[in-house]
């Protein structure tokens, strides 16, 4: 055995995808059932087409979304969750730029009791004054804490710079508590939530059976039909900018980067091998120059975003202040390098074989496969997105990479963002 | 239930081999029985720096991190006030990628300055990040000083202080791997697409020539029993009030531990529970408010943290909670309660454990006390626990004069 030579590798050209079994339900909902896990637990995700996007002011999908567990049908909040929490099962209500989800987990054995209560929740949420001020004052208080933290502030700031007016855009301040009203949410759902369209992903052990209960369950919800369609405009494209929040510290949060490409465009796959070469992995150019060589930081990384209106890049970090202009510096290299020297073959070899054991990784489990078919399904694929997506992952070429960093990096659209303590 | 299999090299390395066909994927976990509860006072945070140190090359190999992605592998580790866990997953037939890098930073490390010296900086940066840059970061650090007097649960794992880290050297950095990283120390277990025959091959191969080292005992004082009540108080220019409790309970591997962990989830685990209930809702004392184990394996923590609505008083808050303790111990809770915590431990731990990445990690854990079979157990010993016991303990555990509470105050 020669322990300074590698073992030989094997290189994992596809992946194992699990095939949704669709149905229709009577309401024009679609449901996707996943089947792949030994244990009898199901999760089951209702999505519907109700992010922050279509809200008319800051807080109003999030705050709705919150408050539709605040009690249903005349019942008190903590009972339904009371009852909830008899039978084992966990339900979170959550809201992005684009959706709405109630995700609940349960055991199969008490799902149809579960899914009772949440179809209660759904049609007939309570909407009660009490239970909206106490909840407004007690994320009041949540946003002040996260509000002391470097990351969150640049992060805000780069996503306020980077949306503007765009529906995206309607972003919470802290005097947004105070603007708004248990009549904003009761508007939300009811203009917004009971007229989105609705998709169902459920996962877990799908036995025909397992099916049928589930889906006689969710048969007679009336959400999802009576569509109302919506459309909202691409995010225009932007100039660069730089923007400092002064906020007393040992250490600066530091976000910049610029609206992207989107999962599904032609150049995504090329683009990703090239923004995870620079900062997409512990092995990443940004993590070994910045961490690695120089210590300035404990992490640093690099990505792509997609949102049905835009993509977004986006490199963030948070050094120690006096480092920040030497950070700055040296992510401006290693962006320019990028641009203009092609990345050595072994480099390429070794993304390559990291973004297919990441993909494999993020496969791997019948929940793990929900979460990637929401991904796709959103961005009008399917599931086979993953393997022709390896495929050609596998034939970008080091010119590729260049190519995209020329087109894709341009340093003068990057809105820049920093957090802490200006040094002297 | 899962099926393992488990073996001892002849020099003292503990293998397990738990095989499941149902994913492309292996993880490879390695637990070095060593935790910052092993560290010298005043040299604290170095369990926790060696951990960075040993991603900085070992004798044969310059980097660790860059084999493993070629071979489409993730890695990384935590260090606890016990142990120091290492784990890898990758495509299972990539095996012997992560065997051959584990196995050779437990054999030697490269021990170079430039590791030494770009990790303290990495370190002290994160101390930064975590600890100091943070609203509340320093919370662990006055409770523990105040909760423990003499075990050294009294420093967290990142250290007391940055000076600990600023001054570690290589001779330190030597004589630690040599007290503590020795297979007779370790427990490695491989969990995934393996076949048991021919992983435990390749483990020979790779691991059998590593001689075995002196072996580490460990002699810890015991924190004596704490018969006063303790407060802190500590001021900084944070947005709110908070208010901790830590009272004194048994360690993780202790048969009492699963009747703890299920009286938290009782006072605060989701919106119907008896914190949220009467502490968020009916009084409005608090903005957010949970009940806690640390999962210590040394006789560890129970805590309760909350932070103050505005205009609150602590005098208030801090009554509200002994009353609702008072209840609690007073009037204990009945079957049903109990059922519905049971209920949500049952559930969460089949999610969790759908994980193989999960289930490496805990077999490891119960294996480091004795028997990875102890983790089977796990859920019929929280499934048999009765309102009895909950009653006995929760009078046992919500002793004042064992309190060590923390105003911690907005300046």
């Amino acid at each position: 055995m020669v322990r300074s030579v590698a073992p030989e590798l094997s290189v994992l050209e596809t992946v194992e995808v699990i095939k949704p079994v669709e149905l229709k339900l009577p309401s024009g909902a679609r449901a996707f059932f996943i089947d792949g896990c030994l244990e009898n637990i199901a999760q089951i995700d209702l999505v519907f087409e109700a992010g922050s996007k279509y809200q008319t002011r800051p807080l109003q999908a999030a705050i709705t979304a919150a408050m539709l567990l605040e009690g249903c049908s005349g019942r008190k909040g903590v009972d339904v969750m009371d009852e909830l929490d008899g039978y084992g099962a966990y339900i979170d209500v959550s809201t992005d730029y684009d959706r709405l989800t109630l995700s609940v987990f349960s055991t199969v054995r008490s799902i149809e009791k579960v899914l009772s209560l949440v179809k209660a929740i759904l049609e007939a949420p309570n909407f009660e004054q009490e239970n909206f001020d106490l909840m407004l004052s007690n994320k009041r208080q949540n946003f002040l804490i996260q509000s002391e933290k470097v990351s969150t502030l640049a992060r805000r700031r780069f996503y306020k710079e980077l949306f503007g007016n765009h529906a995206y855009g309607k972003l919470a301040t802290i005097e947004s508590y105070d603007h708004l009203s248990l009549e904003d949410c009761k508007t939300f759902f009811k203009d917004v939530i009971k007229r989105s369209e609705l998709t169902c992903f459920i996962a877990g052990k799908m036995t025909d059976n397992n099916v049928q209960l589930i889906e006689s369950c969710l048969s007679d919800l009336s959400l999802g039909s009576n569509v109302q369609e919506r459309t909202i405009d691409q995010l225009p494209d932007h100039q660069g900018s730089q923007h400092h929040i002064e906020k007393s510290g040992v250490q600066t949060g530091l976000r910049l980067g610029k609206k992207s490409i989107r999962r599904g465009h032609e150049d995504y796959a090329a683009t990703q091998v090239m923004v995870t070469a620079l900062g997409g992995y512990f092995g990443s150019r940004l993590m070994k120059n910045i961490r690695e060589d120089k210590g300035f930081t404990y992490g640093i990384g690099a990505g792509l975003v997609t949102l049905d209106h835009a993509g977004v890049f986006y490199i963030a970090t948070e050094v120690g202040n006096q480092y920040l202009n030497q950070t700055l510096l040296e992510i401006n290299k290693e962006v320019e390098v990028l641009q203009q020297k092609n990345i050595p073959e072994e480099e390429l070899f070794l993304v390559k074989n990291y973004i297919s054991g990441s993909v494999a990784r993020s496969l791997d489990g019948a929940f793990e496969q929900m979460d990637k078919l929401k991904t796709v399904h959103y961005c009008g694929l399917t599931m086979n997105y993953y393997n022709d997506y390896l495929k050609e992952m596998r034939n970008v070429s080091a010119e590729d990479v260049m190519l995209m960093a020329q087109k894709h990096l341009n340093p003068d659209t990057f809105i820049q963002i920093t957090a802490g303590e200006a040094t002297k | 239930m899962i099926d393992y299999k488990k073996y001892t090299l002849d020099n003292g390395l503990r293998v397990i081999i738990h095989q499941d066909k149902s994913t492309p994927m292996v993880a490879v976990n390695t637990l070095y029985d060593v935790g910052a509860r092993d560290e010298d006072p005043n040299r604290t945070g170095f369990a926790h720096l060696f951990e960075h140190l040993m991603f900085g090359g070992s004798i044969n190999i310059p980097e660790f991190d860059t084999p493993l992605q070629m071979a489409g592998g993730t890695s990384n580790a935590f260090t606890s006030n016990d142990i120091t866990n290492y784990y890898d997953t990758l495509p299972a037939n990539n095996l012997d990628t992560a065997l051959w890098l584990e196995s050779d930073r437990m054999l030697s490390l490269a021990f170079t300055d430039k590791s030494l010296e770009v990790q303290r900086s990495v370190v002290i940066e994160e101390f930064k990040q975590r600890y100091i840059n943070q609203p509340y970061g320093n919370v662990w650090h006055l409770i523990r000083k105040m909760a423990f007097k003499e075990h050294p649960y009294k420093w967290p794992t990142i250290g007391k202080d940055i000076s600990h880290i600023e001054e570690a050297v290589m001779e330190d950095v030597r004589a630690f791997f040599h007290k503590h990283y020795g297979p007779q120390n370790a427990i490695l277990c491989i969990a995934g697409n393996v076949s048991y025959e021919s992983t435990l091959e390749k483990v020979k191969q790779w691991y059998g020539d590593i001689p075995e080292r002196t072996r580490y005992v460990r002699n810890l004082v015991d924190e004596p029993k704490q018969t006063d009540y303790r407060e802190t108080e500590f001021s900084a220019d944070v947005p709110a009030n908070a208010l901790h409790m830590a009272f004194k309970m048994c360690g993780r591997y202790d048969e009492d531990y699963p009747v703890y962990d299920l009286i938290t989830d009782i006072l605060s685990r989701g919106k119907g529970s008896r914190f949220e209930k009467s502490l968020v809702r009916e009084q409005q004392l608090f903005s957010d408010v949970s009940c806690y184990v640390t999962g210590a394996y040394d006789a560890g923590l129970l805590v309760v943290s909350g932070k103050l609505k505005d205009k609150v008083s602590y005098e208030a808050a801090e009554l509200a909670v002994w009353n609702e303790l008072k209840d609690f111990i007073s009037n204990g809770i009945d079957d049903q309660e109990l059922q519905k915590v049971k209920n949500k431990y049952e559930s969460a731990k089949l999610y969790s454990d759908t994980n193989v990445l999960n289930r490496a990690m805990n077999l490891s854990f119960f294996e480091l006390n004795g028997s990875a079979s102890d983790y089977t157990h796990e859920l019929s010993r929280y499934l048999n626990v009765n309102t009895e016991q909950i009653s006995q303990i929760s009078k046992r555990v919500f002793d004042k004069k064992a309190c060590s509470l923390l105003r911690y105050k907005k300046a």
